[in-house]
């Protein structure tokens, strides 16, 4: 027997072309920016902008998104560009992060740019828009640029060129966390270019002050390139210089820590940073006073003569900064030593008196 | 930004006019200009070029208002449904009114009643609370109308940075009375869970402890390190007329480690 099915296939055929039809009638990506370029009640668009958020872009969703950010321009642009940055699949590649870069690098609306730049924060490509003229797009950079060896030449080379303020504030607030392993590459760049006095001197301020310490003024060898000429030996002395005056200057509690236990426990590199301590110690910030002060009586307990008589050059000075409470404690460690022998009571006579 | 972004968010705008501070509507306004932004504290504070201190607290402000909520990963977004309701609220009394006039329901109270411990359940953006008895009994609360701020109080801390953060804190009170506080989800809750940890007496033990050394270190002063020190000195420059004052020092050193760390000679362990 056989069965006729024939009309068991027109009714197959009639419901897959009703689903092709619902498929077609289902709102993608492009009809809710679209719905909600339009939309002029803004619950409206705030429900169009929760759909974007909770839609999974396909490949073709991405291409359709990239497509819309060269062609449509206005309002589109800028929100593909921005649920482009929101759904960041595209980063698993290459190719994916190429074609965002030229995406970003093409286009001549800024607020897309900014948005297109946005998208690529914490990636270091992120870091050839710091120079860009446009300032939106310039602050959205600085802000996604990680600092790591390889933005480094394009943060310096932002630095170098006199940046907005905004996006040289944002820069400078990175290379104050950059890791210390990084501060000697970072050193080595600036003899790629000509740098301006004030703008070292802010970036000097920015970084970790016990790496430039280390770099500088606590190592008997500098940089390779520093001995290949006279002009970069110059240029050494004169980095080794404004090093010392920007540390001098604001020495940290850290920094002031490290050379106090250092001149504890090295005489030779006391002698060596002796009038360097003494500046830094007279400019110490009055509120780390206490932790010095108790820093410098840990340091000397159950110390050597010599020891203490070192650092008590460093708690006079420090006592200067400090009042209150505090100075009553330097006071006091400073007769608990003056009780240990004549000598030591008298040299710390001779440094309160300041004849020492 | 140019006029294309006001296009898509000058809608959005309105919500800063209802915003009384200047850091509020700062950290708005870049949540309104990029509604997909997902910033955490960290990145706000150097977007904004707001001290890092301050933006946490702002930000949990514009949480507790309901503008912004969490993205994950610490960070934040703008709460778009805090549009939708306000615009609905023009015409209607927006449900989330009515549910803040009613006591939130007390979901967890049959698990929380079985546990020994006292806890907590703090939702950060609403402040409300579900807690146990042994919770308010613990840490000296009230049971009726206990809330986020009252906790804050007596925990002498910032609820919101602690949620911001994620990592697990736990505050310790003057009675030895310790609170873990870590953000968790269960069912509908999703905030703050507070654990009570009153630890069995170990702060009396370590108290006692603490006392015990301290003697100890008094006594190795004034039986070991003095004596010790005047027999350096004495060996340094040594004076006939300090021979008795040496040998007493020696006496000294002996009689405290005989009692304290040598073996008694009848082969009992001296402090047994």
């Amino acid at each position: 027997m056989v069965m006729d099915i024939r009309h068991l296939r027109d009714e197959e055929a009639a419901s897959d072309s009703q689903e092709a039809i619902e498929a077609e009638q289902e709102p993608g990506l492009v009809d809710w920016i679209e719905a909600c370029v339009d939309a002029s009640d803004p619950a409206d668009k705030a429900r169009f902008i929760t759909q974007l958020r909770l839609c999974v872009p396909s490949d073709e969703g991405i291409a359709l998104l990239r497509h819309l950010v060269s062609s449509a321009g206005g309002a589109r642009a800028l929100l593909a560009a921005q649920v482009l940055g929101h759904h960041r699949t595209w980063l698993s590649t290459a190719a994916g992060v190429k074609q965002h870069l030229a995406l970003a690098r093409e286009n001549e609306a800024s607020a897309v740019v900014a948005a297109l730049v946005w998208g690529l924060r914490q990636r270091d490509e992120a870091a050839e828009f710091i120079v860009h003229t446009d300032n939106a797009v310039a602050r959205e950079a600085a802000l996604a640029t990680p600092v790591s060896r390889r933005t480094l030449s394009p943060i310096l080379a932002g630095l170098r060129a006199g940046i907005r303020p905004e996006v040289e504030r944002i820069l400078l607030h990175k290379l104050h966390q950059i890791h210390p392993s990084l501060v000697r590459y970072l050193v080595d760049l600036l003899v790629e270019g000509s740098w301006g006095e004030e703008a070292l001197r802010g970036l000097f301020a920015s970084l970790p002050q016990m790496a430039l310490f280390e770099l500088f003024l606590d190592t008997r060898h500098p940089a390779a390139w520093a001995l290949v000429d006279t002009e970069s030996t110059r240029f050494w002395q004169r980095l080794v210089r404004l090093a010392s005056d920007v540390l001098v200057a604001g020495p940290g509690c850290e920094l002031l820590r490290h050379l106090l236990s250092r001149s504890g426990d090295d005489e030779a590199f006391a002698r060596r940073h002796g009038s360097f301590l003494r500046d830094a110690v007279r400019r110490a910030d009055a509120n780390s006073g206490a932790d010095l002060v108790g820093h410098v009586e840990r340091l000397t307990f159950g110390a050597s003569e010599e020891k203490v008589a070192r650092l008590a050059q460093s708690l006079v000075d420090l006592s200067t900064r400090l009042d209150g409470a505090e100075v009553d404690k330097v006071h006091t460690l400073l007769e608990q030593w003056k009780s240990r022998s004549a000598d030591l009571k008298l040299k710390i006579y001779h440094l309160e008196q300041g004849i020492g | 930004m140019g006029a294309d972004t006001i296009s898509i968010t000058e809608d959005f705008a309105s919500l800063q006019d209802a915003l009384n501070s200047g850091a509020q509507q700062c950290i708005l306004s870049e949540y309104v200009k990029n509604p997909f932004l997902d910033d955490d504290v960290h990145a706000l504070a150097l977007r904004t070029g707001m001290v890092r201190q301050e933006v946490g607290p702002v930000l949990a402000e514009l949480r507790h208002a309901g503008l912004l909520q969490s993205a994950g990963r610490r960070g934040h977004m703008l709460d778009v449904q805090a549009i939708i309701d306000t615009s609905i609220g023009t015409t209607d009394t927006p449900p989330a009114d009515k549910e803040a006039e009613e006591p939130p329901a007390q979901l967890f109270a049959p698990l929380l009643d079985a546990l020994s411990c006292g806890v907590a359940l703090i939702d950060i953006n609403t402040g409300a609370v579900e807690a146990n008895q042994a919770f308010s009994r613990q840490l000296d609360l009230p049971t009726d109308g206990l809330n986020a701020e009252c906790i804050a109080e007596r925990l002498e801390c910032d609820l919101h940075l602690i949620a911001d953060d994620q990592a697990p804190v736990l505050c310790a009170l003057e009675n030895g009375v310790s609170v873990e506080l870590r953000s968790g989800n269960m069912g509908p809750f999703s905030g703050l869970i507070a654990v009570v940890n009153i630890g069995d007496g170990a702060w009396e033990i370590s108290k006692a402890q603490v006392q015990i050394q301290e003697d100890l270190f008094a006594q190795l002063r004034e039986e070991i390190a003095h004596p010790a020190e005047f027999l350096q000195s004495f060996l340094e420059k040594p004076k006939k007329s300090e021979l008795g004052q040496a040998r007493a020092a020696i006496e000294r050193i002996h009689a405290f480690l005989a009692l304290y760390l040598l073996d008694d000679p009848s082969g009992q362990p001296p402090l047994s």
